[in-house]
This record gives structure tokens, sequence and C-alpha cells, in this order.
């Protein structure tokens, strides 16, 4: 190329090649920095120039230059030496650390890495070395080398559906997404990850490193998506979901309705207060509304299972939650009996309750109602239920074999050795309330009238 | 005697001298010192001292444009600059003394 210059542009473009060498040499620092270093660069540089006049020569012959300019950058270079060096002698003039780029030989970052890589791997391959010189080890190593396809598409559907999650926040975990070209992806990476696997493809020498990468990241999404399938086994097979909770929901749902017997056969109050509660055919029930033999409703009745404890509807988060009540807008609260003790009773039914309006939040676990409102009855499903056919005597008198007949006094305070039974929700385990409660509707067992008073006052501890 | 190592330990006061003369951009700054006698001073020493100066507080900095080329940045002193040379200028003189008179008496031993 030969272009009719002015001595002047070509000197100016050489300087400017040689400013941007010394400002690539400064790229560590901050670009306020740099422009603070090499501001009014060229100027000075161009001026240095015209001051030993000759040191251009080959530009300042004929106006022309013959190869693009490289005898004149040589020049630059060799008025001011090396960009490098001007660069670190700039900086350390200026007060700045010696960086990096500098007249030293340079290691650079992934020569860093190599280095502390080899220390690492040589020191952990040692420790291992005891465990991987046996004939065992070997063994193994050939057994994992026979399952490496499985693990080519183990990665690609981890990473797809690790993508799919990303992007889509399924509300429930699918093992294969619903999207078609989600299950077209999924198809693509299997192949690409089996090719790559065979290196077929993708060979070039970074991608070694991003597939290491991606095997680790798919090795610690795939152990706990394994764990948390094996354990939401339940709901996996049962159309390939699974959420937070809902497996183990489900699994206490079954559990709930193998049990149960009658209305309310299986209520526990488990140790920490959650996952219990009333269920009728799956679905969990917020009040329990009682009728004596005769169909007449009753008011205020506690209810206990058979080893005492308070039948609760409402444990957990459901006291201090809003319900939705059939034909009712607002939320609804459901608001505890106080016994003679001043203890909130949450096992009396029906449960009174408030709307969203009538009740505050004081600071306590749940709202308070409003002062000057008192507990709501919601209404009963029927005015009157169908009268039984059995004896009359049988549904309510007291027991004629306990102490007392205190089945009628509603609380009575010395119940002292209740705390015990009451504080033991665990006890005996659930066939314990399965084989009793199947025994109600038969006979109202005259053993189970006594202890629901006792336990009213001495279940205290399980009733906040 | 290697004298740009000498030459580092004074130029903050070299630079200040110069510039407390008068107003100068870099390489003008640099041309100075050379025709004073300085003439291995490098001249990205001389920038980096006059930024690293600039950036302490003892110079103060304007831009003038040019118009056949790049702008130029010009520096001058302030008083901060100046107190910080009357500093140096003392320092230099005992010192320069002190060695003077040693060299001066190995000299003539």
């Amino acid at each position: 190329m030969s272009t009719t210059l002015t001595p002047e542009t070509v000197v100016l473009d050489q300087v400017r090649r040689y400013a941007a060498d010394v400002r690539a040499h400064l790229a560590d620092l901050s670009p306020e920095q740099v422009d603070d270093l090499t501001d009014g660069l060229e100027a000075d540089l161009a001026e240095a120039l015209a001051d030993m006049p000759g040191s251009l020569r080959p530009v300042a012959a004929g106006g022309q230059v013959p190869d693009g300019g490289a005898t004149a950058l040589l020049d630059v270079a060799a008025r001011f030496g090396p960009a490098a060096v001007y660069a670190a002698e700039l900086r350390s003039a200026a007060g700045l650390d010696p960086a990096a780029p500098g007249p030293r030989p340079r290691i650079g970052l992934r020569g860093r890495l190599f280095v502390l890589g080899g220390i690492f791997g040589s020191g952990w391959k040692s420790l291992w070395a005891p465990v991987t010189s046996t004939p065992q080890w070997a063994a193994f190593l050939e057994f994992a080398a026979v399952l490496r396809p499985a693990w080519w598409v183990l990665r690609a559907w981890v990473v797809v559906l690790v993508a799919y999650g990303w992007f889509h926040r399924p509300q429930n975990f699918e093992l294969v997404p619903q999207a078609t070209y989600w299950r077209l992806l999924l198809v693509v990476a299997v192949v690409v990850s089996v090719q790559w696997g065979r290196e077929r493809w993708l060979r070039w020498r970074g991608l070694h490193l991003l597939r290491k990468a991606v095997d680790v990241v798919a090795v610690l999404v795939a152990v706990p998506l394994f764990v948390s399938a094996a354990f939401g086994a339940n709901a996996e097979l049962n159309g390939l979901r699974t959420s937070s909770g809902g497996s183990y929901q489900q699994g206490y749902d079954d559990g709930v309705r193998d049990a149960r017997s009658g209305i309310f056969g299986a209520s526990g109050v488990s140790a920490d207060g959650t996952g219990s509660g009333v269920y009728v055919d799956g679905s969990q029930v917020s009040n329990l509304f009682v009728y004596d033999a005769s169909g007449r409703a009753l008011q205020d009745v506690q209810i206990f299972d058979d080893q005492g404890r308070p039948v609760r509807t409402l444990t957990g988060e459901g006291v201090a939650q809003a319900w939705s009540l059939p034909d009712f807008e607002q939320g609804w609260y459901f608001q505890p009996s106080l016994s003679t003790d001043g203890r909130d009773r949450w096992n009396v039914y029906p449960l009174r309750g408030l709307p969203d309006d009538a009740v505050e939040w004081d600071g306590s676990d749940r709202p308070v109602p409003l002062e000057g409102e008192q507990p709501r009855s919601m209404p009963a499903p029927f005015l009157q239920a169908q009268s039984l056919l059995v004896p009359s005597t049988g549904g309510t008198a007291p027991a004629p074999d306990q102490p007392g007949g205190a089945a009628t006094t509603p609380v009575t305070p010395e119940a002292p050795q209740v705390p015990a039974d009451g504080e033991d929700p665990a006890g005996p385990p659930a066939e314990g309330t399965a084989a009793p409660s199947a025994r109600v509707p038969g006979t109202p067992s005259p053993a189970a009238a006594s202890p629901v008073v006792e336990v009213s006052t001495g279940a205290a501890p399980s009733g906040d | 005697m290697d004298t740009t190592q000498l030459l580092k330990g004074v130029l903050d006061a070299a630079v200040l001298a110069v510039v407390a003369d008068e107003d100068g951009y870099g390489y003008d700054v640099v041309r100075r010192l050379r025709a004073a006698g300085l003439v291995e001073v490098g001249d990205a020493s001389v920038y980096g001292t006059l930024r690293r100066l600039y950036s302490g507080g003892m110079l103060t900095s304007y831009v003038v444009p040019s118009d056949e080329g790049p702008h130029r940045k010009y520096y001058g002193i302030n008083a901060q600059g100046r107190a910080m040379l009357d500093t140096q200028r003392k320092e230099w003189q005992e010192f320069s003394g002190t060695l003077t008179g040693l060299l001066t008496t190995e000299g003539a031993a």
C-alpha cells in the first residue's frame, strides 16, 4: 500500500498507536486512572518526536510510507522504548502499584490456575492413593465406565430440566416437560451430550473445562433430585408430580383415609402441632357440627379421641389463617372457646368465628376479636338431623361405672394426674386410634365418657 | 554513578521547581528539565510525577485546546506545592551540603 500522507499525519498516526499500546498496558487500572495518566500523551509524544528531527526519517524523506508506516512505528518505539516499559515507568512515577502487565514475564491467570491445580491435584491424588491403587477401585472404574452413556443421557436431562424449571417455574415437578418444544430440546440435548461424551462433537480445548463444569453441576443437581424423587415416590407415580410438601400431605391424607372410621376417626395432634387435623374424603374439615340422638344440634361440645387428646380441626397455621365459607365473601377467622382455667379450647364444636372486619391482630399468633365483638356461630348444615333408633339412654347417660358421673360437669380443675397423658400426643401409635374408633359406632364406650372431662382440663399443654 | 537512580529521589523537587517557574504541559516540563541539565530524565517518569503531584494536591491543572493536534494539559503550582517545594529545597540543601562535605573530605584524604 502506498498512500500519500503528510509527515504530520503519519507521525500523529504512529503516536496514537503507541499511546494506545501504552494504554493497553495500563488496562488493569480503572478507566479514570488511565485517562488521568495518559491525558495529553499524544501531544507530548508528538512534540517529543518533533524535537528529534531525523528519528522519523522514512516519512520525512518523501512523504510516502512504503510499508504502511511500520518503519515510523519502529522509530517511535526506538525513541521512547517499548510501550510496556513506558507504561511501567509512567505507573511507578505516578505512585501506582506495578501490576501484572509489566516487564516481568507474564504467567497469566490460566497459568496460575494450572500451577495451583497441579499442587492441589497431586495432593488430592496422593490422599486417595490407598483407595485408588486397589484392584477393587479398578473394578469400580471399569463398572463406572460402562455406565458412562447413561450419565451422558442423565446430564442432558438434568440440564434441560433445570433450564425448564428456571424459565417456567412449573408448580409441580415435571420429569418430562409438558411443552412440546422443551421435549424437543430434551432430545436435542441428549444427542449433543452423547456425541459430546463420545468426543465426536465439540472437541475444542476450552470446552473440555465446560464439560467438566456441566458434569459437576449435573451431579450436584441430580443427587438431590433423586433423593426428593425417592421420598416423593407416591406422588411421582401418581402422575409424575410432586411439590414442596405436597407429596408428604398426600401421603398423610392417604394414611388418614385408611385409618378413618366415622367423621373424625383419625385426628391427630402431632408433636409440633402441624400436619394434623380432621379429614373427610381427603379434604380437610374446618368445623364440626354435632347432633344428639334425637337429631337436635348441640352447641359447645368438647370432643376428644380415644386417648384423651382434643380433636382439633384447626392446628398450626389453621388457627391464624382466614378460611373461606360458602356464600360468604369475607375471610373467616375461627375463635377458640375458653375454659374456666383461662385456656383456649379448640376442640369445642361447632367452632365460632368472626369475619375479617371484626378481628384485629394484636401481635399474638392469631387475630383476636375487636372490642365489643363476640365470636359468632356458623350456620349449621342441617337445623335438625335424623333421629336415631338407638336406646335413648345410650348416647347421653353418664357412665354408670365411673365415679361421680363427671361427664355432665363441664370443667373441673382437679385432675392432677392427667397432664402426663395429655402431653404425650405421640403416645401409642396410630393403630391405637384406628382400632378403638372402629368400635365407636357400636358402643358409646362407657370408658370414654369420664376421661373426656378430666382431660378437658388436663390436656391444656397441647391445647393452646 | 547511575544518575537515574539519584534522580528518582529528587524528581519531585525538580518538577515542582520547573512548574513553579512557569506553568507547563508534560513534554514542556521534560524539555525544561533536560535544558537544565537533567538529560537522562525519562518522559514517562516526568508525566507520572506530574500526575502524582497533581493527585496529591500540589499542582493545579487546565487543558488548552490546540489548533494543530491534540489538546495540552498544563500544570501550575499552588500554595501547597510551593510549601512542599520550600521544604524539599531546604532538605536538599542540607543533604547536598552534607554529602558534598563528605565527598570532598574523602577526596582530599
